[in-house]
Order: structure tokens, then sequence, then C-alpha cells
């Protein structure tokens, strides 16, 4: 009970000290399809999960080359909230909502330049469906497909009333497709040990409302994530060691069907997470991810770093959940 | 059950660490927006570029080299040429694509070049407004997709094509403007040898070789922020001289300076103007017709050297910022008419009854 006490203190920290970033600025982006897919759960269970995620953009690139400008930062704090109910044994369902806060800070000529917007964000939801036997086969292979609802809100504006631009809205206002596939193998020799692989494919549609009367549609989306697992038992509980190897790939936005300058790149990423599990059916967890490698269109803010922290809890049975 | 109320209180710090800083539902910021809210435009069609204030640096007092210290430029490359007292300056496109605007002291001038490179203009601005000397950054705002400028005096807003103070304590103000050119790097060293150019040494680590907005200067189709409207009488992108007098504009096309410089002598609202343009050599400006209270009759120089471009009846030879060189009245210049290079989209916007001057009308 006391590790579990220091680990509500730990991630409350982590918590406030998000709320401590005073400022930001340039292309962030709310990480919905990242964060996308429950783990598997047999027939009749469900699962939540809520995280934070804070993903800090304060290098600037052009192509692969980073400028000495550390003028310009860009902040996106999320709260995803995230519930999935096992159908069957095969066919599932998860739902995502989002809170979301952008900023925008500029720290130039020894002023600072601040812009913030908060709201809801978008929503996503996926039918995923297990191809694989999960209780027989050690390669689980789940594909799944599902809309993102643009339940954010799109038309905030500084304190003055001036329209901010698309990406400093909590939401897209647009219906995207998702498309997500993946795939788990355990090995023999240890069966606590897997590698996993998911891609997913977002494709993006267009916020016919944008600026009052203009399209906006982001670039259309391709990651690929790679993660190798393993548990170990440490006192009671079992501790969770997951390395994540992301590949993103954004093609260049559009305003009115035509290609945006300075939007979309590819970058590759690496994020070590742990997780903590009191218990079969709780669980936290913490990611820190830093890129490898980015190469952007044109000049842009590329991601520096980006933290998540999040807390899943899974039952199947009625009160199950009160024995945590 | 402990552990559930322990969950509950931690999705609820989440909750509040996301969101503890934004008790403003619309967005908050801390400059940018002048001493008032008011605006002298339509504040509906004033739009967040998105780099943010100062996002784009301005440059202060640059650091200049002589032309044949400069390599990053090839002979098409545009430039924005000023001269004061017997000085003359290059400032690119290439610079001026990533900061917009240059705070100069050039031979005792106190200039703000300003240029937008969505509007493709590049006018002259005094720094003394009201007998203060100030400097102009990037406000990060656009109207029309037309750049305004804020002054770091009173943080007051500035509207780039109208001219004037849109926003902030010296709102309804207008800035006085210098004879700038706009012409092909080519054109402008072999015309001023001895000038001075901004070199690359700007003090911000940016690639100047590159173009920052992909094909947008030759995508007719591609606007980037909204306009009030598209006058499509000419193809949006195509470069063109705006003279404005009296709130109306005309605008001259390069068409009508084919085959060496031409001089055009035209009536703009009531004041006479004289032309003069190349289209080879990728100038076109606009003088008031009048040197010294008398009006002129103007033809193309000959052989004369490479800085006179035209001369008078009364003997006297220009250079192309309208200065008399050579003759009897050395020393005189031309007023500039209130005209500046642009891209037509913009000047259609701003103006709706724009005439377009026709050689065969």
């Amino acid at each position: 009970m006391s590790t579990f006490k220091a680990l509500i203190i730990a991630i409350c920290f982590l918590a406030i000290s998000g709320s401590l970033y005073g400022q930001t600025c340039c292309s962030g982006g709310v990480p919905i399809s990242g964060n996308l897919g429950m783990p598997y759960g047999s027939s009749g269970t469900w699962q939540f999960s809520l995280s934070y995620d804070i993903n800090v953009l304060k290098t600037l690139k052009e192509g692969t080359e980073v400028l000495d400008d550390d003028a310009r930062e860009r902040i996106t704090q999320s709260v995803l909230f995230q519930t999935g109910y096992s159908i069957s044994k095969r066919f599932s369902a998860d739902l995502l909502l989002s809170y979301v806060k952008q900023e925008r800070t500029i720290r130039q000529f020894d002023n600072t330049d601040y812009v913030s917007t908060g709201g809801i964000g978008d929503a996503a939801l996926l039918i995923k469906y297990t191809f694989s036997d999960p209780d027989r086969s050690k390669v689980l292979v789940t594909a799944a497909a599902g809309p993102k609802i643009p339940t954010g809100k799109t038309d905030f504006t500084r304190r003055d009333g001036i329209p901010l631009n698309a990406d400093l809205q909590p939401g897209s206002g647009s219906w995207d497709g998702l498309f997500w596939i993946n795939g788990l193998y355990k090995f023999n020799f240890r069966p606590n040990f897997n590698i996993a692989s998911t891609v997913i494919y977002s494709l993006k549609g267009k916020n016919n409302k944008y600026l009052t009367d203009q399209t906006y549609q982001f670039g259309n989306e391709l990651q690929v994530l790679v993660s190798l697992n393993d548990n170990f038992p440490v006192w009671k509980s079992i501790l969770d060691a997951t390395l994540f190897l992301r590949y993103r790939k954004a093609l260049t936005d559009r305003f009115n069907d035509l290609n945006m300058p300075n939007t979309g790149g590819e970058w590759i990423f690496l994020a070590p997470s742990l997780g903590y599990n009191i218990s079969q059916n709780l669980a936290f967890n913490a990611a820190f991810e830093v890129p490898l490698y980015a190469n952007v269109t044109g000049t842009q803010l590329s991601p520096t770093y980006r933290l998540n922290v999040g807390v899943f809890v899974k039952f199947n049975r009625k009160n199950e959940l009160l024995k945590l | 059950m402990r552990k559930v109320i322990s969950l509950f209180f931690f999705m609820g710090l989440l909750l509040y660490s996301c969101n503890s800083q934004n008790q403003n539902p619309q967005g908050t910021n801390s400059g940018g927006i002048g001493s008032s809210a008011d605006w002298l435009i339509p504040e509906g069609q004033v739009f967040d570029g998105g780099p943010g204030k100062d996002g784009i640096p301005a440059l202060d007092q640059p650091q200049t080299s002589a032309i044949n210290e400069i390599s990053y430029l090839s002979d098409d490359d545009l430039v924005v040429g000023f001269s004061w007292n017997g000085n003359y300056r290059a400032y690119p496109h290439k610079i001026l694509d990533w900061h917009e605007i240059i705070n100069d002291d050039l031979n005792g001038s106190k200039i703000a070049v300003t240029y937008c490179p969505l509007t493709g203009t590049g006018i002259g601005w005094n720094r003394e407004i009201a007998g203060i000397e100030t400097t102009f950054g990037v406000s990060g705002l656009l109207y029309n997709s037309n750049l305004i400028p804020y002054d770091r005096y009173t943080d007051s807003n500035w509207c780039q094509i109208s001219l004037s103070c849109v926003n902030g304590t010296l709102k309804g103000s207008r800035v006085s403007t210098f004879t700038v050119i706009e012409t092909t790097w080519g054109t402008w060293k072999m015309m001023f040898p001895n000038s001075t150019v901004v070199n690359t040494n700007t003090g911000f680590s940016r690639n100047y070789r590159l173009y920052p907005y992909g094909d947008y200067r030759t995508n007719h189709n591609a606007l980037l922020f909204p306009v009030n409207r598209m006058d499509e009488r000419i193809p949006a992108k195509e470069r063109v001289l705006a003279v404005i007098e009296n709130e109306k504009a005309r605008v001259y096309q390069f068409k009508e300076f084919e085959g060496g410089t031409n001089i055009i002598t035209d009536n703009v609202d009531g004041k006479d103007i004289v032309i003069i343009g190349n289209k080879e050599k990728n100038f076109i400006i606009a003088f008031e017709n009048m040197l010294n209270g008398a009006q002129q009759n103007y033809t193309v120089a000959s052989g004369s050297g490479n800085q006179i471009v035209f001369s008078d009846t009364g003997g006297n030879g220009y250079d192309l910022f309208g200065n008399v060189i050579e003759g009897p009245d050395k020393g005189s210049r031309l007023l500039k008419a209130t005209s500046f290079m642009a891209y037509w989209f913009s000047i259609g916007a701003f103006y709706p009854n724009t005439t377009i001057y026709n050689f065969g009308n």
C-alpha cells in the first residue's frame, strides 16, 4: 500500500508540474490516434484508461537540420479518457474522449507573447476484431476501424476576438477515418516477453467551417509502432517495461484544397515506458518519448519531447472494480 | 474502495493540471493587440498568421556587404532597393521573406523596409511618427493576407498596404513612405555597383536560400488566408505596380513595358504621374510629374551610362529613384507617387474599384 501511495504522489506531482508550464507556440497535434487501442480483453471485460499527455515542441527544424532558434514553443497538453468493452471473444469496441489545451509562446526581443486555448477535443470510436484465437495462439492479430468524431471546438479566438488558426484549436472540425491493426507475438522461451506492432492510418476529412467559411484539412497520417515488452515481479506487484519505436509520417495540410507550406514530415521516436501493475486489473504507467529522427517539410517546429502518464483499470464481473 | 477514490482524485488532478491556466474560454495572449480592441479594419477579417507576435523576427540595423561580397543571390532574385543622400542599399527578398521588416538607418534616413511575402508588397516606411523615432515588428496578424506591423513605441498595429494605423493608441495615423524600388539583383547591381546589400549574418538561424512558402508566389490559386474579395481580371500573383491616390488605385502591368524602357504619363484621380518601366530589367516605378514646380516631358535615356534611366526636355538626367544626377537641376528629385509593387489580388482586395491601365484605352 505504501508503494501505491508513493505512486499516487509521484503522478500527482507530474500532473501539477504540467500545470506550471506557463507558455508555448506551432504544429502540435492532439495524440488521439497514437493512443488508440486498448489491450485484448476476454469477453465481457470493461477497460478504462485515463492519461495525461504533454507534447512539447521547441525544436525549430528545416528539413533534417536543427536551427539555432529557441524563441518559439508550442505545447499540447491532453487528458485522454479511453474505455473498451469486449463484446465477445473476438469483437470489442474502444471509445476515446479528449480534453485538450493548446499553448503557443514566443520569447523574442525581451517580450513574451502567449496564446492558449483549452476545451473538449475530438473523440474516436474503434470497432476491433481479433483474428487469431487469443487462448491458443502465440500470435494475436487485431484489426480495427472507426471514425474520429469532431467533438472539439475549432473556433477559439484570441482575447481580442481574432480567430486562431487550425493548429491552435482543441478540435479538428473533421470526421476522419481511422484504420488500426495490431499484431502481438509471445515467445516460448519467456511467455512474459512479447513483441508487438501497431499500424495506424488516419484518413483526414475536411473542416468546412474553418475561419467561418473556409476549408482546412490536416494531412493524412501513417504511424507504425513497434514495441518490446517484458514484465518482472517487484515486491508483490509486477513492473511492466516496454520500449516503443514509433514512425510517423504526416502529409501536408491543405487550405481550400491547396497545400499549406511548412506542414507535414517524417519522424521516428523512441519511447521507454514503465508500468506498475498493482494488481491484474489496475496499473499505472509512464512513457517518455524523444525524437530520434525528424525530416520536416520546409521550416517548422518539431517535437522535442513528450511525456505520458496514466492509469489503467479493467474488470469483467460485477463489483470486480471494488475488489481492486 | 479507497483506491477507487484515490483514482478519481487523480483524474480530477489531471483535468485541473490541463485546464488551470485557461480560465478564460477564449484564447489568451499577452501582446500584439495594442491598447485598444477597436480596429479600423473589420476585426473579423484580421487573422492570426500562426507564428505569433515576433515569431517572424524583424531585423534591426542589419549587417551589410559590398556587392562583390554577395554570393547568395542569383541575378533573377528580387531585391527592394533604397537610396538616400547618395547611398544605395539593397534588401533582398531572400532576407525579407524570413523577416518581413528591416529597421535601418541609411545615411540618416529612418527607414523600415516592410515586406509582405503573401501580398508581394515591399514598402519603405518612415520610422519617425509624429516626430518620434520608433521601430516596427511583425505582429503575426494579417488582413487580406497582408502584413500588420506593430510599432514598438506604442504597440499599435498598422496595415501595410493602407499605410495607416488600424489599432492602438495611434489609430488613424498615417505613415509616410520612402521611395523604394523592386527589381532583380542583376539589374540592381548593374545600376548601382557601389551599393551595399543586406547579408545573411542576421543573427538568426535561417536557410536564406530556401523560399518558405512552397509554390505560393507562382500558384495563382494558392492563398493561405481569406481575403475580402477576389478580382480575377488579372492572375492573382501577377506582380503589378499600384498607384494609390485618394484611396483610389490604378495598376500598371509589365506587359506595358516590353521592348526596353518605356515611359507612360497618366493622371490618377487628378494627379499627374509619370511611370517608368522595363519588363526585361524587371522594374516599374511611378513619380509625380513635377520637378521644381514644373511639369516635364520625359524620354528614355540612351548611352549615358547605367545609372541614367530617363531624361527630360530641360536636359536633366534621372536615375531610377528620380534623382537628377546630371543636368541643370542636378540634386533635385521627383517626388515618388504613392505606389508599390504587389501581387494583383491584394490590390483588388483592398481597393474594390481599382482601374487597370491599358495603353489601347
